[in-house]
């Protein structure tokens, strides 16, 4: 049903035409919203942010720790309203607003190195008072390669099918696959090995 | 193993992910409502497109009043000015006066001359021109021929360069008038008048220039006022002193001469 190459990490499919045409439905559908955002309708941006702050937190919790997701996530939607004239294609929102949210992960690092504001003792004290196993799979999964571990907390954690993923960040439903099969594979292998250590 | 359920939650269910997926929800987004930062940002893009329009509007309404008005001063074709000529509008506007100016007397003033004036050859002009009076005749003749080169003089509109014409005219008048001794009679009661009435367009036109930061036109209109001011406001019988205090000026201030240079390229179309 599909080609699939593999460059490295990242894996690269093509589609049939019946997974094609369903797609095109959701994206006209993504597509109707922006330009109604780009005209300042506020139904239609919440419906968007319903849509896609999952998406958005899953990305960002993959990145930052959990205490400063909401705050980023907020973020990440202001900038795209600011933006938005910036998109060209309506229909590519998800992957545009994904690729907000890295970008302003990686910012949040970068920050966060040149003033040393979160301290460990914060970081532990947090992890003290949430379940300690949730927080050590967690931590886990953010030690993956970033293909696996974006993919795998969107499925995990944000409770996203495969199908979902693949159609709000604009990956292929194989790149998808593999990158859950094998996140998987090597999550357990890590888990694991924790527990016997 | 098979991980359909993994994929899309279809088949068996995998026991692991499940734990998984049960000890990760406490992680999961939480629906909120869009915070108030994003609405007013919301808010912000709206009311900036109106903004833009309101300005687009602005300046298409401005454009729309500057074609009018260039519209307006459109040249009209000769038949149409002869036409005008033969059915003259009794509405004509007049400058307004200043408060210390008696409002000249319309039989011996200049008539105003319609500016839309097209070009017509001076013999035409004086065909034109014999059934009109003879007072007002010379004075029309040569500022319609004044407008035959508006590009001679760049700083000098076909209003002002008939204006000066006619200042000039009476300046010379004025300075032709004999001298009558000791005697403290000479009658300046035309050149008065027409003073009066010039005086009160120099000032519009000299606005009009300083408006339009027409330097050259506003220094000379501003040094033409102090003359046309000193002649409307001689008294009834004024004496040779006084007279002849003005034409000292006129003489010293070369006042004729630096009108003559602005309206020189035009008389010379008459000549």
């Amino acid at each position: 049903m599909y080609k699939i190459d593999s460059n490295g990490l990242l894996v690269v499919a093509t589609q049939t035409q019946p997974a094609a045409q369903a797609r095109v439905t959701e994206i006209s559908e993504e597509a109707l919203l922006v330009k109604a955002v780009r005209h300042g309708q506020q139904e239609a941006f919440a419906k968007l942010y319903r849509l896609y702050a999952p998406l958005v937190h899953g990305i960002v919790l993959a990145r930052v720790p959990f205490a400063e997701v909401d705050d980023l996530v907020q973020d990440v939607f202001l900038i795209a309203i600011k933006k938005i004239h910036t998109l060209r294609d309506d229909s590519a929102f998800g992957a545009w607003v994904a690729m907000i949210a890295r970008n302003r992960a990686m910012d949040f690092h970068r920050r966060k190195r040149e003033t040393q504001e979160l301290t460990e003792d914060l970081a532990s004290h947090e992890r003290v008072e949430s379940d300690r196993d949730a927080a050590n799979v967690l931590e886990v999964i953010c030690g993956l390669p970033e293909a696996y571990r974006e993919t795998l907390v969107l499925r995990l954690v944000e409770g996203m099918t495969g199908p979902e993923i693949a159609n709000r960040t604009g990956l292929t439903p194989a790149s998808v696959r593999v990158n859950l099969h094998r996140g998987m594979k090597l999550l357990r292998e890590k888990l694991h090995l924790e527990e016997q250590s | 193993m098979n991980d359909d359920y993994l994929w899309d939650r279809s088949g068996e269910p995998d026991p692991e992910v499940e734990q998984l997926e049960q000890a990760l929800a406490k992680y999961r987004y939480q629906v909120q409502p869009v915070s108030s930062a994003l609405e007013s940002q919301l808010t912000v893009r709206r009311t900036g497109w109106i903004k833009y329009a309101a300005v687009a509007a602005a300046v298409l309404v401005a454009l729309a009043g500057f074609w009018l008005l260039k519209l307006q001063t459109k040249p009209v074709t000769p038949t149409e000015r002869q036409a005008n000529r033969e059915q003259p509008s009794p509405e004509s506007p007049q400058p307004m006066p200043p408060s210390d100016i008696v409002t000249p007397n319309k039989s011996h003033e200049a008539p105003a001359a319609d500016s839309n004036v097209a070009y017509k050859s001076p013999r035409r002009l004086h065909r034109s021109a014999k059934p009109e009076t003879q007072e007002a005749e010379p004075i029309v003749e040569s500022s319609e021929v004044a407008l035959r080169m508006p590009l001679a003089n760049p700083f000098i509109d076909p209003e002002t360069a008939r204006h000066i014409e006619q200042a000039q005219i009476l300046l010379r008048s004025f300075r032709n008038t004999r001298d009558s001794g000791n005697q403290a009679d000479p009658d300046l009661a035309y050149e008065k008048r027409q003073s009066r009435g010039l005086l009160s367009k120099n000032i519009l036109l000299r606005r009009d220039a300083e408006a339009k930061r027409n330097m050259p036109a506003e220094e000379l209109l501003g040094s033409l006022e102090p003359f046309l001011l000193d002649i409307a406001n001689l008294p009834d019988k004024p004496s040779n002193n006084e007279v002849r205090a003005i034409k000292e000026r006129m003489h010293k201030k070369e006042i004729v001469s630096a009108l003559q240079v602005y309206s020189a390229p035009m008389l010379s179309e008459v000549f």
